[in-house]
């Protein structure tokens, strides 16, 4: 099992001074997990979603902490492709020089957004949004492979380009799509794609995701040119010695976590300025039912919060439902640095040995 | 483990198949039963077939055990059917569970198995001689199951057979006049002798133990301290109501024809004819074997229990909330992505002001109605406090589902259908739909009285 960690830039309560912060913060915490053998760092790309995740360039921070680092993969979790947002083109372009750069490190993981904010400020409409997607999903790995790219589709129309460079990963970087249902998995497993699963649910739940994941692609016809068996998830996480500890800002972070994502995603809305979402810990009751919820029976498979005792048996969890990776979300608003910094330590000594 | 659960579409089976559901180490569940299930969850299926069809055997491939429940209770039937039913429907499932080679059958019998009658020993023990009363039907089925199973399972040693035996269920649905009355607050004096009683999830956890153990052998499961109906009631704070036993008998002697003209539904008479004898059951036997250890141990827990979860008259804030969203969903279209969503949200409310109802989304329609759909894809369960909590904003969605205080069973995504409701609700819009929002939720906000105390 792989063990990665993820960035949203989620920061409660953003002033210029913090917001910068934040970003050297991540890097330290990237050439960190790089130090102590996590797997990748991914990196989300979201626009405007103030507070929820300042993470507009991602390809910048990924091309930052590539230089800085020696052997953690970078993956982009995800790419918007819709074409206002980035270009198919300047995607491909990109990500190959990602991939020179920092000696065929890079995970590709595409998207298309949901928010109605990033919609509206790219003028897109989100009824196309997928079949944008699918366009620029099929051109890109085309684009890496064909010394001479044409391309004639519903959105975009290419004449005879050369687009280079090309990357240095034989035949390109592996390929990955989000999705959270098991529709969805099974969709992303049918492209061949490796499967980036927000993790939501009870372990039935997901267990299900998985086998239709799996049965998908494994009769894939892959929209890459090869097939990328792969599925990860993505919990909330802080483990620390210190079980309350780890829970109380574990806990207090997927709060703020959660009701600023669906602050932008249920709402309908374009919220603006600092979003109406708890930022406190749990009161001492609260938090002691949060507690004594974990690992039990029907509870959810989402969040890894509590000492490395309580870690270890969530993580068995999601290895006997059959996950391959676990993106690691530490970095989440209200978690202050020096403890994703001591979470990152703890759970690389003693969790992932466990796991190896 | 896999397991088949028959009647798992009623009031017991509904708790049965969600405790098995939440249990990791049960991969299949599968539901024998007319009617569609109300529970969630991606193990479940459902397999709508008669307990007496020879289908039944073929429904028992590759399970580890059958959980019987499926029975004639209060309804009223002809006595033939009634009978078939229930005794040639059993004798089915256990024959059929023979036949495949199934390991275990957790079977409800029922108090009424020892003979409705005067005379019992108090306690009643498992081994306390057992009375075929002919002259109240379901106890008569009861009786032959049992007279059945002491036959048939000598025959089939390796098919470990577990009788449980409750008192009268008290629990969430109760969908006939006792729980009518229960849901008025009241309770019918049934004269002097005590009732027994027991709450239907406790005995939903005792199937469980004796799957999980592959319990054989016979398990009485009651609450303890039972009292007579008046006191009951007095513990509950209920008020009894003195009907004149003609009066109640003859209409419940009525019902079945009433039923046919289309007024309410039949129930058995013979319920009303059988209540006077002492019956009083010791557990001791599954709580020593079985490790039961029931939420509500004595018959005023019970009652108590009653009395705080279930809904009596859903919160008129409630019910306007739920009419806003049906009104807002038929000006404002679904997004996009929720276009192309099944959606069947059993919200089942709890406490005295809370109610069922079901959010459907079908071909990109969101609407909204009351009652249980079936089968859902979805379970949201809260108490009515909680729920007007979450609507005036006093508690976010997020902490009352990392307490537990919110409960999602089956698909997750699917509540959010009514998270995004709730978001709505709770942000400012400008036009007449905000307007609405606003008043509502200044309603809400301003009677923090009248939910359940949690």
């Amino acid at each position: 099992m792989k063990f990665s960690i993820f960035f949203e830039m989620q920061l409660s309560e953003p002033t210029p001074e913090r917001e910068a912060q934040c970003f050297r913060d991540c890097v330290d915490q990237a050439v960190l997990a790089d130090e102590l053998g996590y797997h990748c760092v991914w990196e989300v790309e979201h626009h405007g979603l103030y507070e929820y995740s300042h993470s507009s360039a991602p390809e910048v921070f990924l091309s930052f902490v590539a230089a800085r680092t020696k052997r953690i993969r970078v993956g982009h979790g995800v790419t918007l492709l819709p074409w206002r947002y980035n270009h198919p083109i300047r995607i491909a372009e990109r990500i190959a020089v990602l991939d020179i750069l920092s000696g065929g490190r890079v995970n590709w993981g595409t998207g298309k957004s949901s928010s109605l904010v990033e919609q509206h400020a790219f003028g897109l409409d989100p009824k196309e949004l997928h079949d944008q997607w699918a366009e620029a999903l099929e051109m890109i790995p085309r684009m890496w492979s064909q010394d001479v790219f044409t391309h004639k589709g519903r959105f975009l129309e290419v004449p005879p380009t050369q687009v280079i460079p090309k990357p240095v990963q034989r035949p390109h970087p592996p390929m990955f799509a989000a999705c959270s249902k098991p529709e969805s998995a099974a969709a992303v497993g049918r492209l061949g794609l490796g499967a980036l699963n927000f993790a939501f649910g009870a372990d039935d739940y997901l267990a299900d995701k998985v086998r239709e994941y799996r049965k998908a692609v494994a009769a894939a016809s892959p929209v890459g040119r090869q097939k990328n068996d792969h599925f990860a998830c993505t919990p909330a996480t802080l483990v620390l010695d210190d079980d309350r500890k780890a829970c109380a800002y574990g806990l207090r972070g997927a709060r703020f976590f959660l009701e600023s994502l669906s602050t932008y995603y249920l709402s309908q809305s374009r919220p603006v300025g600092p979003l109406k979402v708890p930022r406190d810990f749990l009161p001492d009751d609260e938090l002691a039912q949060a507690m004594a919820l974990r690992n039990t029976e029907g509870s959810q498979v989402a969040t890894i919060v509590g000492d490395p005792g309580s870690a270890r048996e969530t993580v068995q969890r999601f290895k006997d439902i059959g996950v391959d990776e676990l993106i690691l979300v530490m970095q989440m608003g209200t978690v202050p640095h020096a403890l994703i910094m001591e979470s990152l330590r703890t759970f690389a000594e003693k969790v992932m040995p466990h796991f190896g | 483990m896999k397991i088949a659960v028959t009647g798992g579409a009623g009031q017991l089976g509904t708790e049965v198949l969600r405790k098995l559901l939440a249990l990791r180490a049960v991969t299949e569940v599968r539901c024998l039963d007319l009617r569609p299930p109300a529970a969630a969850g991606t193990k479940l299926t459902h397999h709508p077939v008669d307990v007496r069809s020879p289908a039944l055997e073929g429904l028992f491939e590759g399970v580890d055990a059958v959980v019987h429940l499926a029975f004639l209770v209060v309804t009223w039937a002809p006595r033939e059917r009634f009978w078939s039913v229930n005794v040639d429907g059993s004798r089915n499932v256990f024959e059929c569970a023979a036949r495949r080679g199934v390991k275990q059958v957790v079977y409800t019998s029922s108090i009424a198995a020892y003979g409705v009658v005067k005379g019992h020993p108090v306690p009643l023990v498992e081994d306390s001689p057992r009375v075929c009363q002919q002259e109240f039907p379901y106890s008569a089925c009861k009786h032959a199951v049992e007279a059945f199973l002491d036959d048939f399972e000598p025959r089939h040693p390796g098919l470990a057979v577990a009788r449980l035996r409750p008192a009268i269920l008290f629990g969430r649905v109760m969908d006939h006049p006792l729980g009518y009355g229960l849901q008025r607050g009241t309770l019918g004096d049934l004269g002097e002798s005590p009732m027994p009683v027991v709450w239907d999830e406790d005995v939903a956890d005792a199937v469980v133990l004796a799957v999980k153990k592959g319990a054989r052998g016979a398990f009485n499961l009651g609450a303890e301290e039972c009292v007579p109906v008046r006191e009951l009631a007095l513990a509950g704070g209920l008020k009894t109501v003195k009907v004149p036993r003609p009066v109640a008998l003859a209409l419940a002697r009525a019902s079945p024809t009433l039923e046919r003209i289309g007024l309410g539904r039949a129930f058995d008479p013979a319920w009303l004819e059988h209540h006077e004898p002492v019956m009083v059951m010791s557990s001791e036997k599954a709580r020593r074997e079985l490790g039961w250890a029931p939420s509500c141990p004595t018959a005023r827990d019970v009652i108590q229990r009653h009395v705080r979860v279930v809904p009596r008259r859903t919160d008129p804030r409630i019910r306007a909330f739920f009419a806003a969203v049906g009104l807002g969903a038929r000006v404002k279209p679904l997004p996009a992505d929720a276009q192309r969503l099944t959606v069947r949200l059993h919200v089942n409310l709890t406490g005295p002001g809370g109610g069922d109802f079901a959010l459907r989304v079908a071909e990109g329609k969101l609407t909204v109605g009351s009652g249980v759909p079936r089968p859902p894809t979805c379970v949201f369960t809260c108490t009515d406090k909680v729920f007007l909590d979450l609507c005036a904003g006093r508690v976010d969605y997020a902490s009352a589902q990392l307490t537990g205080r919110l409960r999602v069973e089956g698909s997750p995504m699917d509540a959010m259908v009514l998270q995004g409701a709730l978001q709505q609700f709770r942000r400012d819009e400008p036009g007449p739909g905000g307007a609405v929002a606003r008043g509502l939720r200044r309603w809400i906000a301003a009677e923090p009285q009248g939910g359940a105390p949690t």
